[in-house]
């Protein structure tokens, strides 16, 4: 660890000077060594079960065995959208060869930066060439090449490249393949193999399907989750917090339905390859959209507006369906308890009382909150949060993690970027 | 050659020449899945799960047509059954022998197509019965602490000598490491790990770190196991051999906070919340309207809350066209150059300026004016309006399903994970009961007799 | 969290969740190439163009 320095910062300018891997070295919390894990493992007696997983498991030993895909040819075409990337990241990681391509003027995703800070982007060795960190991160194991589907030639290419291939990512707009002659429809007669996935945001048919505007721009995804409901439900409720000022409906911080477009296009590729290989010989046109995807995983959500015409609204850092189950401010954060089921309700409420007795009685007293079904009812989260906030207030994060622990509670703050890596 | 592109027969010219949309509708064709056949057709996979993350990577198998046993806790079943949005939605019952107690909402969706089977695994007497299971199998989801199945006798290190093709995978929180014995939820995931950091108002904006309305980092991780498992799948028929996978959740809340882990390792910046606005791009952020669409509604979510648009207009040309609509040329003049838009207080001017100018107009209202100029503007959908939404239906995404048990029940998931369109996804039925399936699985798959398993019925063994 | 060895120097980076495996893990081998880095060689290696027709249709805006 470097030593401690006084720093002023009075401007942005200043800050400039710091960010430097000098500052902040990797890494803040480096990975456990063996000796540390063994020990863990021995306080539950399973030490050698620890050691056996230790032989074999260790991230490091990764290199000395096989690739689960390798041999499988993969083509990843599209502008913007984080989907088709994610489920090309997936293959590649697997071992499939993968050829992401973009248009001779590159991915536009390349130039994003947050708040459009140049300092923030990393060039390349040889030639200087800037690019932002969220495609550098996301473009895994993917070899990059350039070819332009809009002239007849990069067409040709295009058709040439995908004889060879098992896979097609398509991130591109509804038909954009298509009309040139490179989608599903003309590669299947190459190459009837050819498992071709659209990765889509709200699909490249039907009523809704991907937009652009009058001067090209595409759809990308908030989009997503503010049309399958999500953005709608996430967030807090006006009982908690004002409306504009934090009581209102919420995107997630990331592009986080492309994400799950990604894996289940990679889940849904796999399968047809699976079918491919195991029974017909043929490939197949897949469509996965963003928006729907992440409809997919959204609870019961859309079925319990079917059920009894609910439709669900925020409920902030707490969850409807579980008590406990959320996190609640404390004095340096927010801390998370969970624990639903009457061993794990009892327990958290035993912790609590240490600290704060009354718990005991106005929680675990309470005959309506004996039951695990009733501790779900509106109310009895109201009550039951309140009076665990209470308690969190008067300690910080550090605390009230180390207490609970002591009860083998999963709980845990609210951690930052810096306090995970 | 390569490039050239013949059509064989009348049909196929036709299918050639169809507009791209036709095409897909027929390739496709949403209600017609069980006419075609599945993907996974031949795997058997047995599911020692509970909540969601581990039961919907089994689920994902058993949507793509794989044989999915999942194994309960006699009696009780899975913790999940006991859970339902404010104790309010259950189908009736969870067992023959509690009819009064049914299975909450929390279980849907991570367990369509599945069997039922119920064990009591730890008693000695049904280690032999789970064995024989595994011969028969090609692989197993569990999510208990790590060595409680080595201490059973039911881990990797036993069963690959059963069965070298298993594939076995140990979903938990946090993996490898000082926290490996640490038990994991959702909510921890998304706390713990990144996710929930980066979501929700910034402070200056009065907000909190923000939790997902879904258990996004349960279905998330689950969706991934069902990835490694099917990498795993391929890797099998090359070698014939299995492997195990240790899976860790908080993992996947941490990769979906984009570029925000490579920033800190190279310039110690922690990424913040950002509310609802996009911290690459801007205008590309949803925006509170003056008034609700629904002013008479009585669901306070149509009532007060349809007020919020998605607006996007990031490049040059629709900020102008933006700028335009509001009527507000100092806005573009100042703002001209997309980099210049990004920045955070230009972010704050920006989006404080379009608030100003949607404070007298409805949701509906903002989103027809600027989608009529040609901008990307959509409402914020409710469950409601996702329920009525025609786009879902016509690709069914959205439908009803007549269950062979509960009968009307409508379907979010499922179709809605992806279309294929030879082997497609589907939803057979949405759950059984606990332990609905013992008898074809003990007496038709193993091979006992009823007796036997009537008495480890009694005892409560099954 | 693992760092990387990149054409951008060294990256900080989540690993995969399947990284974790007895018989064949997944793994991060780079992240990030810039644009057109290996157009070369994989046209070269499946189609067949030499260097040279690369850099024709190059020229042409095709590639």
């Amino acid at each position: 660890m470097p030593e401690k320095r006084d720093v002023e910062i009075n401007s942005r300018q200043d800050t400039l000077k710091l960010i430097t891997p000098e500052i902040r070295p990797w890494p803040v919390s480096p990975p456990p060594s063996p000796e540390e894990v063994k020990k863990v493992y021995g306080k539950r007696k399973a030490e050698e079960f620890g050691q056996w997983l230790e032989d074999n498991m260790r991230l490091e030993y990764s290199f000395r065995k096989a690739e689960s895909l390798q041999g499988f040819k993969v083509l990843d075409i599209g502008l913007w959208r984080l989907g088709h990337k994610f489920a090309a990241s997936l293959l590649g990681q697997a071992g499939a060869e993968v050829i992401a391509i973009e248009p001779p003027t590159g991915d536009p995703l390349r130039q994003l930066t947050p708040f459009g800070r140049e300092e923030y982007m990393l060039a390349d060795k040889e030639t200087g060439e800037k690019c932002g960190l969220g495609f550098i991160n996301e473009m895994r194991n993917q070899h990059s090449i350039t070819l332009d589907v809009e002239t007849e030639e990069g067409q040709e290419l295009f058709k040439k490249l995908a004889v060879h291939a098992d896979v097609v990512l398509d991130g591109m707009l509804p038909g954009y393949m298509d009309e040139r002659g490179v989608g599903y429809r003309q590669l299947s007669q190459i190459n009837p193999r050819l498992v071709y996935c659209s990765v889509a945001l709200r699909g490249t048919w039907g009523p809704m399907k991907d937009r652009v505007s009058k001067f090209g721009q595409w759809e990308l995804d908030p989009f997503a989750q503010a049309t399958n409901s999500y953005a709608h439900n996430t967030g807090f409720p006006q009982d908690q917090l004002p409306r504009g000022k934090g009581g209102d409906p919420t995107r997630a911080g990331s592009w986080v339905a492309d994400y799950i477009a990604g894996e289940q296009a990679a889940v849904n590729i796999l399968a047809a390859l699976y079918w491919r290989d195991e029974f017909s010989g043929e490939g197949q046109l897949i469509e996965v959209s963003s928006a729907e995807a992440l409809m997919d995983i959204l609870d019961f959500d859309i079925s319990w507006y079917g059920f009894n015409a609910s439709i669900k609204a925020r409920t902030g850092g707490w969850d409807p369906n579980l008590n406990q189950y959320e996190w609640n401010p404390c004095r340096d954060g927010y801390m998370m308890i969970g624990g639903q089921s009457d061993r794990l309700w009892y327990r958290i409420g035993m912790c609590i009382e240490r600290d704060f007795p009354q718990f005991g009685r106005l929680i675990h007293e309470d005959p309506f909150l004996k039951e695990v079904g009733a501790r779900n009812a509106l109310h009895a989260l109201i009550k039951t949060y309140s009076v665990t906030t209470r308690w969190l207030r008067e300690i910080n994060r550090v605390e009230a993690e180390e207490k609970l622990m002591d009860y083998e509670i999963a709980a845990g703050p609210i951690l930052f970027i810096d306090e995970t890596c | 050659m390569a490039g050239e592109i013949r059509p064989k027969s009348k049909e196929e010219l036709e299918e050639m020449k169809a507009p791209y949309e036709e095409y897909c509708r027929k390739a496709f064709d949403p209600g017609n899945e069980c006419s075609k056949p599945v993907s996974l057709n031949g795997i058997r996979w047995l599911s020692c799960t509970m909540y969601i993350f581990t039961p919907h990577s089994a689920g994902n198998l058993a949507e793509l047509g794989a044989e999915v046993i999942k194994i309960e806790i006699p009696r009780m079943g899975d913790a999940m059954r006991h859970t339902s949005p404010f104790n309010e939605a259950y189908l009736y019952p969870l067992h023959d022998t509690r009819p009064m107690t049914g299975t909450g909402f929390g279980f849907m969706n991570a367990n369509f197509n599945k069997y039922y089977l119920s064990m009591d695994y730890h008693i000695p007497e049904m280690r032999d019965v789970f064995y024989n299971l595994v011969r028969q199998s090609d692989g197993l989801t569990e999510l208990y602490r790590p060595g409680t199945f080595d201490r059973w006798k039911m881990s990797y290190r036993t069963l690959q000598e059963i069965n070298p093709r298993f594939i076995y995978v140990w979903g938990g929180g946090f993996g490898y490491g000082p926290k490996v014995f640490g038990g994991s939820y959702d909510i921890l995931a998304q706390a713990h790990a990144g996710f929930a950091s980066i979501t929700g108002m910034h402070d200056f904006m009065g907000g909190h770190c923000t939790k997902s309305s879904n258990w996004v980092m349960d279905w998330g991780s689950g969706t991934l196991i069902a990835y490694g498992v099917l990498a795993a799948l391929h890797w099998r028929r090359k070698t014939g051999l299995g492997t195990m996978i240790e899976f860790s959740q908080v993992q996947t809340s941490t990769r979906f906070t984009e570029y925000a882990v490579p920033l800190y390792g190279r310039f110690g910046i922690v990424r913040q919340r950002w509310g609802n606005w996009d911290t690459q791009l801007c205008v590309h952020g949803m925006i509170l309207c003056g008034k609700s669409d629904f002013p008479d509604a009585e669901n306070p979510q149509d009532k007060h809350d349809a007020r919020y648009v998605m607006v996007s207009a990031f490049q040059d040309a629709d900020f102008k066209e933006l700028c335009s609509v509001i009527r507000s040329k100092e806005l573009y003049e100042k703002y001209r150059v997309c980099k210049d838009r990004v920045e955070a207080m230009a972010q704050v001017d920006i989006y404080t300026a379009l608030e100003k100018w949607a404070a007298d107009k409805s949701r509906s209202a903002v989103a027809k004016v600027l989608t009529d100029a040609g901008i990307l503007a959509s409402p914020v959908m409710n469950d409601r309006e996702v329920y009525e939404s025609e786009h879902y239906r016509q690709r069914g995404t959205v439908r009803w399903l007549d269950d062979p048990l509960f009968g009307d029940v409508l379907l979010q998931a499922g179709y809605s994970a992806g279309m294929l369109s030879k082997t497609p996804r589907r939803v057979n039925w949405i759950w059984r009961p606990v332990g609905a399936d013992n008898l074809t699985i003990y007496r038709d798959l193993l091979g006992y007799p009823t007796s036997k398993i009537e008495e480890w019925y009694a005892k409560a063994w099954i | 969290m693992y760092p990387c060895e990149t054409d951008y120097g060294t990256v900080l980076y989540a690993t995969s969740n399947n990284a974790f495996q007895v018989r064949a893990p997944h793994r991060v081998k780079w992240l990030g190439r810039r644009l057109g880095k290996d157009n070369y060689e994989i046209y070269r290696r499946w189609i067949g163009l030499s260097p040279s027709k690369v850099d024709e249709l190059k020229g042409k805006g095709a590639i």
